[in-house]
């Protein structure tokens, strides 16, 4: 009785597990979480925004204007999802895939830090073309005259919030002119991180920082295996005395991204040396990637001092379009910010490419040459995985085994002859 | 017609001999999987499975609530329950309970070997199903790539049996070596020379030694590579065999092998002596 209780016990199980396969089709049916290119939430919200000629009258309160968003959004979105509802958990991502696909119908208020909007060094120049009403609110003066900005300058004071330490970065020391962009790329393996000159995309920052970070001719992996926490500050100071913009780089990690890039405490040479000119600006920002444990190694993706928090339930897939900063052009650009809403944190991997690819297609428009070509290399390389890990993984094995077995057959062989 | 062996036995006769041997090993074996101790297993993993998930909800929502940038995944407390569940699965059937593994010959080793694989194997299924149905009833969807987890699980298994069994040839105490060996001692070993020496990174180690990443935790976890836990790509969302996954598989079946061919050899040296 308690053998036939247990086998059947046993069957029930495995029959179950036979639901497997199923249980991975089933996600597919929810088109928030696996959605496939062309009916993706993405898709849907921003065709639905850049559908939609939406005036809101904001405010100069954040959270107020937080709710008007989402109430909007929410409307917008209804009949369209109605199984989705931007609430406080996806807001942000939300507003920021907004901010990014149709810069011109809908910018989430959430621009604008909470304090004093007190700037004294210059500004940023935020790169999204707002309507009237919305810069007003934002408090986004209008271009400067001699500034190079093609946007409006949102100012406020963005200087407070760094944390990370810059004590190793070396001051600028020349003066030319130079754009620089990031990107960040992650796939299920890890993140894919380089620096570029946006000007000459053949050239690659930083000497020491690169030996370590960016290997040239190749995307370097950082391994965000399981958990990793980076930190990507870029903290940039106008020289008023030199006219001299001096950006400085910050690259700070947990986990075993500080194991892998020896970023630990300041160690090694974690500094990146670039220069610019500039008369205006102060960039002082702390972008925050978060991979935290994540199963689909989806980063959670932060600019705290935009308050765009959305570690939470939040997840930007794949590519980061994000952060395009063009210090020559003394704009700071956030644009193209990818952010697929997905609700807790699941993402079917197989539809994830596809998606990736539509994303990367969309984003192409307005994306610099450089960034292009990032993208188009990163993705070039499709695995992403560290080749040499994997291959000394594969070859300790099989000599295991072959060891293995030799140690089997070889005393029998001998005893027989 | 039949040859004869050196000891007059036909061949016939030795290969059936040796076939009943692994077939006794092997449904002995099985038969663990009755036991009242093995449904208590089943019962207790599930529970502690699900209370992990409670856990790390409660953690997660504890740990924001601080307002720190810590998520702590659910995955990383699994990451952890997983192969000490293996563990102690792999130890209780492979190993003897009071005394010393006293099986001779391939096939008898072979026998229990297998089917203490099978077994640890099979006992996995219910969590892998509790895991599932977790996330499914908590609306998260299904995080894991379940095949390719399993496969996994199944040669991580054969390595701590292995390991299990062939300590059981030495001593009464196997089952608590076995969880020191895995969990403690190898991995201690490991970052010796390793990162604690600064000899070899500990990723390169952990790309040829299966070693549980339990010193490398920062944060909410840690994970410095391919490591056992690796094998619990539990963690792993994807529809493809990963080249990683894929080598963790070679690399533990390897270990595997080497092990167990190290377990035939010290049995029969043992039997020699």
């Amino acid at each position: 009785m308690k053998k036939a209780a247990v086998a059947a016990l046993l069957v029930a199980v495995l029959l179950a597990t036979t639901a497997f396969p199923m249980l991975d089709a089933a996600e597919g049916n929810d088109p928030i979480f696996n959605a496939d290119s062309k009916n993706d939430i993405l898709d849907i919200v921003t065709r639905a925004i850049a559908d939609t000629s939406a005036v809101l009258e904001l405010t100069s309160d954040y959270e107020e204007n937080k709710k008007i968003l989402m109430e909007k959004l929410n409307e917008i979105l209804k009949p369209i999802l109605p199984s989705f509802t931007i609430d406080e958990r996806n807001f942000d991502a939300l507003a920021s895939l907004i901010a990014g696909f149709a810069p011109s119908k809908l910018v989430a208020s959430h621009f604008l830090p909470d304090g004093d909007p007190t700037f004294s060094k210059g500004h940023l120049n935020a790169g999204f073309d707002l309507p009237q009403p919305l810069r007003d609110a934002l408090n986004i003066e209008d271009r400067k005259e001699g500034s190079d900005s093609q946007y409006g300058e949102l100012g406020v004071n963005l200087s407070d919030t760094i944390s990370v330490n810059a004590t190793t970065f070396r001051d600028i020391d020349h003066v030319g002119g130079m754009s620089w962009a990031g990107s960040f790329l992650n796939d299920y393996s890890g993140v894919i991180f380089r620096l570029l000159k946006a000007d000459n995309p053949d050239v690659l920052l930083g000497k020491d920082l690169g030996d370590k970070i960016i290997k040239k001719d190749s995307v370097y992996r950082v391994d965000t295996a399981l958990s990793a926490s980076i930190y990507i500050g870029m903290n940039a100071e106008y020289d008023e005395e030199n006219d001299v913009l001096d950006v400085r780089m910050i690259f700070k990690g947990s986990g075993s991204i500080d194991e892998r890039m020896d970023l630990i405490g300041g160690q090694g040479p974690d500094y990146i040396e670039t220069n610019t000119v500039a008369r205006e600006i102060l960039v002082d920002m702390n972008l925050t990637m978060i991979n935290p444990s994540s199963p689909n190694r989806t980063l959670y993706f932060g600019l705290n001092d935009f308050n765009l928090d959305f570690y939470y339930g939040m997840a930007i897939d794949d590519v980061y379009e994000s952060t395009e900063i063009r210090a020559s052009g003394l704009t700071a650009v956030f644009k193209g910010m990818i952010v697929r809403v997905i609700g807790d944190e699941v993402i079917d991997y197989q539809n994830k490419l596809d998606y990736d690819q539509n994303l990367i297609n969309t984003a192409s428009e307005g994306r610099s040459e450089a960034m292009n070509k990032l993208i188009a290399e990163a993705r070039g390389n499709t695995q992403f995985e560290d080749d040499s890990d994997s291959t000394l993984t594969i070859v300790t094995g099989i000599v295991l085994a072959v060891l293995g077995v030799a140690i089997l057959l070889v005393p029998r062989f001998m005893k027989r002859s | 017609m039949s040859g004869v062996c050196e000891d007059g036995q036909s061949y016939d006769t030795k290969t059936g001999d040796a076939l009943d041997e692994f077939s006794v090993q092997f449904r002995s074996t099985l038969d663990r999987l009755t036991s009242l101790r093995t449904l208590s297993f089943i019962l207790i993993s599930l529970a502690l499975t699900f209370m992990m998930y409670l856990l790390s909800f409660a953690l997660t929502d504890f740990i924001a609530s601080k307002g720190y940038l810590v998520h702590m995944s659910v995955s990383t407390i699994l990451m952890e329950l997983i192969p000490i569940l293996i563990t102690i699965a792999a130890a209780y059937v492979a190993t003897e309970k009071e005394g010393l593994l006293e099986l001779s010959g391939v096939h008898a080793i072979a026998g229990r070997y297998l089917g203490a694989v099978a077994v640890t194997s099979i006992l996995m299924i219910p969590v892998y199903v509790m895991i599932i149905v977790v996330q499914t009833l908590h609306g998260a969807g299904n995080q894991i790539s379940s095949l390719q987890s399993f496969a996994l699980t199944v040669v991580f298994a054969a390595i701590v049996t292995a390991v299990a069994m062939l300590l059981n040839t030495r001593t009464k105490h196997a089952f608590l070596l076995t969880f020191l060996a895995v969990f403690i001692i190898v991995p201690l070993f490991i970052y010796m020379i390793g990162p604690a020496t600064d000899l070899v990174d500990y990723d390169v180690l952990c790309s040829v030694i299966p070693v549980p990443d339990m010193i490398a935790a920062v944060n909410a976890s840690g994970h410095g590579g391919i490591t056992i836990l690796s094998a619990m790509s539990l963690v792993k969302a994807s529809s493809g065999l990963p080249l990683d996954a894929f080598a963790s598989f070679i690399l533990f079946f390897g270990w595997a092998i080497l092990l167990f061919s190290v377990l035939i050899f010290v049995t029969e040296r043992r039997k020699a002596e």
